[in-house]
């Protein structure tokens, strides 16, 4: 049904189009939101990777691969708007807000803010990666394909947004517990 | 005392936080976009075509299309029915497509702006630029975006030229870079190593061509030239279904590199990526 969707789009239905973006919009929202940590900006991001995605359709020689394809275009509208925004990013610290899934009670403010921060640090390439591995669940090889990159550098990026995630709470927590000791 | 903490539940935690579902209001955004946005020209015949062959190579598709009589009309002398040699099917659709004596004319002139090239084509064939800069290693990673690359095909009949050009990487070896990222044949025996290929003269400039690998479907003809670190990669789709058609193809695509001019300096250059810092 998607494959039917995504020629009839490609054809210039804008109707299809439009169930295409019912089907896949949620989850490139959410792999948007992740990256940038912004809610404008990752809307921004979806919104201009689907004018893409419908612009470029008919060139799109297989159907199969719209979805790796529209994934792609989403991490490059995202690294866009990590590029444009970052001056901006470095003196305006977000506040959390309220959203849909709720606060994690295992999450701290602490940890919040830290992770905020060292995500905030990581290029938008190892965020991609970060975010496409664990939470969207993609296997390195499909990250590969849609960020257009060696599994090998897949790799590299991962462990290096991982270490870099870690340490920030480690650090955090090691803040923490001396200040109760000073206490 | 000091509960024990564990750093990746709470790396699982925030990465979970966060909205799921697009809001409407920018569904209805796009909607509207869609609605009043002019979509990109369809390819050519071949690639539309090629859509549905799963698990092919647009190469193979190619073969395929010459075979209802694509690149016959290069063929001189021939009226198109010697397609594959005696004993192949020629369908009717191979009367639909002109014929032609010989290499079709270069008159028209198109200039990259994107990949710092100039070539000549014939008048029948249309341009399609790319609309997008290619990000090597993107090159045919998914056998899907061509909006990265230089289109040339004939309005009528299948074929495709294809051009673009990058910067190679400064560590790696480009000989090594473009085996692994460009020249992507799904037969691992058309891959041959790249300083074993013929050398061929594109734009005043020595670079190594990959021809027919000998056994359909391979039916391409592709060309790198290295200037400075400026990979230029042109490729020549149409198919073959014999040895007197491959000499067709190789002089077809010869005609289109003997009128290429290189002009690295007139490409444009990716923009600024931040350095790895892994």
């Amino acid at each position: 049904m998607r494959t039917r969707l995504v020629e009839q789009a490609r054809d210039g239905d804008d109707v299809a189009f439009s169930e295409l973006v019912d089907l896949e919009g949620d989850l490139c929202y959410a792999i948007a939101y992740r990256i940038l940590r912004d809610v404008e900006r990752a809307q921004d991001a979806v919104q201009q990777a689907f004018l893409l995605a419908w612009r470029d359709l008919p060139r799109l020689r297989d159907p199969e691969r719209f979805g790796p394809w529209l994934r792609r275009l989403l991490v490059n509208a995202c690294y866009e708007e990590v590029r444009r925004h970052r001056r901006w990013s470095t003196r305006i610290r977000r506040l959390p807000v309220d959203e849909p899934s709720g606060p994690d009670p295992i999450l701290s403010i602490d940890d919040r803010d830290a992770l905020d921060r060292a995500f905030g640090r990581l290029t938008p390439e190892h965020r991609a990666v970060f975010v496409l591995h664990h939470h969207t669940g993609f296997s390195l090889a499909d990250i590969a394909d849609i960020v257009g990159v060696p599994i090998g550098t897949v790799k590299s990026r991962l462990h290096y947004a991982t270490r870099i995630l870690r340490a920030a709470i480690v650090a955090d927590s090691q803040v923490d517990s001396t200040e109760a000791r000073l206490a | 005392m000091t509960v024990r903490r564990d750093p990746d539940a709470i790396v699982a935690a925030w990465l979970e936080e966060g909205p799921d579902v697009l809001p409407e209001s920018t569904r209805r955004a796009i909607d509207v976009t869609a609605r009043t946005t002019k979509q990109a020209r369809r390819l050519s015949w071949l690639l539309r075509w090629a859509t549905h062959i799963n698990g092919m190579t647009l190469a193979a598709a190619a073969v395929v299309a010459v075979a209802v009589g694509g690149l016959v009309v290069l063929r001189p002398g021939t009226d198109g029915s010697g397609v594959g040699g005696p004993g192949s099917p020629v369908p009717s659709a191979s009367a639909s497509i002109p014929a032609s004596a010989s290499i079709p004319a270069m008159t028209q002139s198109f200039t990259s702006e994107k990949y710092g090239y100039s070539v000549l084509y014939p008048a029948d064939w249309r341009v399609d630029p790319a609309t997008t800069l290619w990000f090597p290693p993107d090159w045919g990673a998914s056998g899907s975006d061509m909006s990265e690359l230089d289109l040339i095909a004939p309005v009528a009949a299948p074929g495709l030229f294809r051009a673009a050009s990058a910067l190679a990487p400064d560590a790696a070896s480009v000989d090594d870079w473009i085996a692994e990222f460009i020249t992507m044949s799904d037969i691992a025996a058309c891959n041959p190593q790249r300083d074993t290929l013929e050398l061929v003269v594109i734009g005043g400039k020595a670079g190594r061509l990959r021809g027919f690998c000998g056994n359909s479907p391979a039916a391409e003809i592709e060309a790198t030239v290295v200037v400075g670190s400026r990979v230029y990669v042109f490729t020549l789709f149409s198919g073959v279904t014999s040895g007197a058609i491959e000499a067709d193809e190789r002089a077809l695509f010869d005609a289109f590199a003997a009128t290429i001019t290189l002009s690295p300096e007139n490409a444009q250059a990716r923009p600024s990526i931040e350095p790895d810092p892994s």
